[in-house]
């Protein structure tokens, strides 16, 4: 049986808005059926148990003070940018309202 | 519009944003500067250009800690930052660094006053479910007049500043508990000195989840989101119309759709931004490029030990302390600036209810006229007390000091050099008093014979015309001392 669908596939690329011809998708499919029989040798280990891995490397919080440096040239922030108005990007007109915080 | 949901029970958690008050931002060493011109406080990590790498800020993280301390909350050790991934102008990297699984503190709780029993005063718990650190997104301008009708500016100042997130359960039942847990958690944040928590500012900003259901049952409603709240009086009307908008749905027969939803203050409704079709699929997964943060029980305890005292605690020591009432000490603790400055004047003056008259009529009366912030003027404390103390020592009087509060507030000075060049010092040369007592009995026979024949009242008249006639500048005790001396001839 099939552990992942086309649907599903499709779905993963709208999120990551990435479009797919047909063709895409089937190899797409394909593919993460391929990775999830690997993923289903991981699964027959016992890990009951085993904290789960949030990173692999196991060290002290690495932080830094509170020290501000001095802001970036913001001509050269906005350098590699398609297109500016002073210093703000100019991106295409967001139609969705939302946002985050 | 009801408050409450009529036959529905109201049923609203908030999700609420503070800005941590650090000079740099969460992940990088951008400086945090508001009202900067776009992207002049940004830094590679901001624009997430290739190869940058976040690094946290140690300060953040203490005020996050010292913040989920004061509300209560379990601080754990060990916490995770996780990356939230969605796709927007104002997010350079595609993703937000947030906590999810394990984030920095669970539980806790938050007091908002209430009403109990036959009305009299009492305090509600509201529980919190988490608190989590994240970092804030650029700002996305839409401004056709700068950027055309096509287009979006974006600013990135604000990217990568940090902020926790405060997570409510359901457990608040109206509107005006919603602003009333907003107040609180404000107060909090100032008295901690964790953030300005500064609604104007964006310091603060909270989305307010809304359901209803029939009173009595245990089940939750479907739930709506009021995002993009920016003010005390937007949140409770927005609120208001959303239990409207879903008691006549259910009045009608008809089903909550969740969704999104922004309030229109001009219209005073609420209207859908979108519907959650499915849930939302933000995929966080652990950041590989942050290790996950250890706390030494050590450092919990120490931020424990140093948090400082919250409005609530300052307030009761106000009243047992010093004898104030609650009314007054709730007054005098309604900001970090307040409360310092009156404990500061009243440490000074060494009479409290004194300082705290002063500072509840003079003092807020001189701010509101001058739409100032305590925080803003010059006045010190201890000039507050000099001019209380000269006019108990009977140097100037009630009149002439009331009158220079105003200019204290805003311009600052020395209350005794103010009163010396203004001519505002008390009149207590017994010559020029006689003759103004003796003045006043000779105009009014008929209030001294009243008194005579046994309305004693009568000596607050003569007193005040005696006041009048010195310009307000006699030193009430000394007119009081001659009149009687007068009068008892």
């Amino acid at each position: 049986m099939a552990r992942i669908s086309r649907a599903e596939v499709e779905r993963v690329a709208s999120l990551a808005r990435l479009s797919l011809s047909d063709e895409e998708g089937d190899r797409l499919v394909r593919e993460f059926e391929s990775f999830l029989g690997y993923i289903d040798t991981l699964q027959e280990i016992d890990t009951a148990g085993v904290v789960p891995t949030a990173h692999p490397i196991s060290l002290p919080t690495p932080t830094r003070p509170d020290e501000p440096e001095v802001a970036m040239d913001p001509d050269s922030a906005v350098a590699n940018a398609p297109e500016a108005v002073a210093s703000a990007f100019l991106v295409p007109k967001v139609i969705d309202t939302e946002a985050e915080g | 519009m009801s408050a409450s949901g009529g036959e529905f029970e109201v049923v609203i958690g908030l999700e609420v944003h503070a800005h941590l008050r650090t000079k740099s931002k969460l992940f990088s060493p951008a400086p945090i500067l508001y009202g900067a011109e776009p992207n002049h406080s940004v830094h590679p990590v901001c624009l997430a250009l290739p190869g940058v790498l976040p690094v946290l800020n140690e300060h953040a993280v203490e005020l996050a800690i010292r913040a989920a301390l004061a509300m209560n909350c379990e601080v754990h050790q060990r916490s995770i930052f996780a990356r939230k991934n969605y796709f927007y102008p104002d997010l350079p990297k595609g993703y937000q660094i947030s906590q999810y699984e394990e984030p920095l503190a669970t539980g806790g709780w938050v007091d908002i006053p209430t009403q109990g029993a036959g009305g009299a005063a009492s305090k509600k718990r509201v529980r919190l479910t988490r608190i989590h650190m994240e970092e804030d997104a650029g700002k996305s301008i839409h401004d056709d007049a700068i950027a055309g009708a096509d287009a979006t500016l974006v600013d990135l100042n604000r990217a990568g500043v940090p902020l926790i997130e405060i997570v409510s359960e359901p457990d608040i039942r109206s509107a005006e508990e919603a602003t009333d847990y907003l107040r609180a958690i404000r107060s909090i944040l100032r008295f901690t000195d964790v953030s300005d928590a500064d609604m104007e500012k964006g310091h603060l900003r909270c989305d307010v989840n809304v359901s209803l259901r029939p009173h009595g049952s245990d089940e939750y409603g479907t739930r709506t989101e009021l995002k993009n709240l920016n003010s005390f009086r937007f949140i409770e009307d927005a609120v208001r119309a959303e239990i409207e908008r879903q008691s006549e749905t259910l009045r009608a027969g008809g089903a909550v759709r969740q969704c999104t939803l922004a309030y229109d203050p001009q219209s005073g409704r609420t209207s859908v931004l979108r519907i959650k079709e499915d849930a939302d699929d933000y995929r966080y997964f652990p950041d590989p490029d942050l290790i996950p943060m250890l706390l030494a029980p050590e450092q919990i305890e120490r931020v424990r030990s140093e948090v400082p005292e919250l409005a609530e605690q300052r307030a009761e020591r106000f009243q047992h302390e010093w004898g104030l009432s609650e009314q007054d000490a709730i007054q005098l603790t309604a900001s970090p600036a307040i409360a310092n400055f009156f404990q500061a004047a009243a440490d000074r003056h060494g009479a409290p209810q004194t300082v705290a008259n002063w500072i509840l009529r003079d003092v807020m009366q001189a701010l509101k006229e001058l739409e100032m912030a305590l925080d803003d003027s010059p006045f010190s404390p201890e000039a507050l007390a000099q001019l209380i103390s000269m006019v108990d020592e009977g140097k100037t009087t009630v009149k002439s000091a009331r009158g220079l509060i105003a200019e204290l507030v805003e311009s600052g000075g020395d209350p005794e050099s103010l009163i010396a060049e203004r001519g505002l010092a008390a009149v207590s040369d017994a010559g020029v008093l006689e003759r103004a007592v003796a003045e006043v009995l000779a105009e009014n026979p008929e209030n001294v014979e009243l008194f005579h024949s046994g309305e004693k009242k009568v000596v607050n008249f003569l007193m005040g015309q005696v006041m009048r006639k010195t310009q307000g500048k006699a030193d009430p005790a000394a007119v009081r001392e001659i009149l009687a001396r007068e009068l008892g001839k």
